[in-house]
């Protein structure tokens, strides 16, 4: 079962990699990021520094929704980590999420709103996100797994 | 509950418990000894001033700069006089691990430090796991 599905623009680093997989009981971490599947580097340091027992699969996101909705997913407490939030939208739509954890994209020119300190988003990442909150999907913005859970309205948005 | 002590020779204490706190969020049960920053602050009454603070029920780990420094060697002393776990030799990662333990024991405490030595790397030539599937 997916335990969490993280936007994350770092994807897996030390905070996603100790924090939340101790705070979630974790097994596995799907990375789903067409970049980083296509990166030998990136992949080689996030297989480097995955906490030790992890089971790590990194895949893009057409073969991420493929992976999970086949089912081969479903044994392991899966956190699964994206590099934006089209991205993160797409896994919960086509996978049936019910909730989208925010958990740090980067401030850019293009950005017109900030989420809280660690997560800033563009007009239209807002729209995105503000479909999902009519479709009943939870939007949460939280760093670690020890902060509140502040999850947002449209309003917010 | 658990109660980690940090202790070090300046500030470097408080500056692992920042990292900590930066990676792992808010550290309510994290408390920090920096010895010698005050010269009119003897180390041990800020020993006893830290463990005043805790219930008698409270699992203490102290963790130590370096062994057979000053600040290890005043806690050696306590050992037989206070109930706490000490380990010398503070490194982030095996910190990261021990904050992460909900109820330590010295066996507990051993494994999470074999862990953190683990994780002191030379990068240089590192050579990574194949690609995992489900």
């Amino acid at each position: 079962m997916i335990k969490l599905c993280r936007v994350d623009h770092r994807l897996l680093h030390g905070q996603v990699a100790f924090s939340w997989c101790h705070a979630l009981g974790a097994d596995a971490i799907l990375v789903a990021s067409d970049a980083a599947a296509s990166d030998p580097i990136r992949m080689k340091t996030m297989r480097l520094a995955k906490p030790v027992g992890m089971k790590l699969v990194i895949k893009s996101i057409d073969d991420s929704v493929a992976a999970i909705k086949s089912g081969v997913t479903d044994k392991y407490k899966l956190l699964v980590v994206t590099g934006s939030v089209a991205d993160g939208a797409r896994l919960v739509e086509e996978c049936g999420i019910p909730s989208l954890n925010l958990g740090g994209t980067e401030k850019t020119e293009q950005t017109t709103k900030s989420l809280g300190i660690a997560v800033h988003v563009t007009d239209q990442e807002r729209e995105i996100l503000r479909g999902l909150v009519e479709k009943g999907v939870e939007v949460e913005v939280r760093q670690v797994a020890k902060d509140k859970k502040a999850v947002l309205s449209a309003a917010d948005l | 509950m658990a109660r980690i002590v940090l202790a070090s020779h300046g500030r470097l204490a408080d500056g692992m418990r920042n990292t900590l706190s930066f990676i792992l969020g808010d550290l309510p049960n994290v408390s920090t000894i920096c010895a010698y920053v005050d010269q009119d602050v003897s180390l041990r009454s800020q020993i006893d001033q830290t463990f005043a603070k805790f219930s008698p029920e409270d699992v203490v780990v102290v963790v130590t700069d370096i062994f057979g420094g000053s600040v290890n060697n005043e806690f050696m002393g306590l050992l037989g006089e206070k109930d706490f776990i000490l380990v010398a030799g503070m490194n982030m990662p095996m910190l990261v691990e021990l904050v992460s333990e909900d109820a330590p024991t010295v066996e507990g405490i051993q494994r999470v430090v074999d862990r953190g030595k683990q994780s002191i790397l030379v990068c240089n030539g590192l050579v990574s796991g194949e690609a995992e599937e489900f």
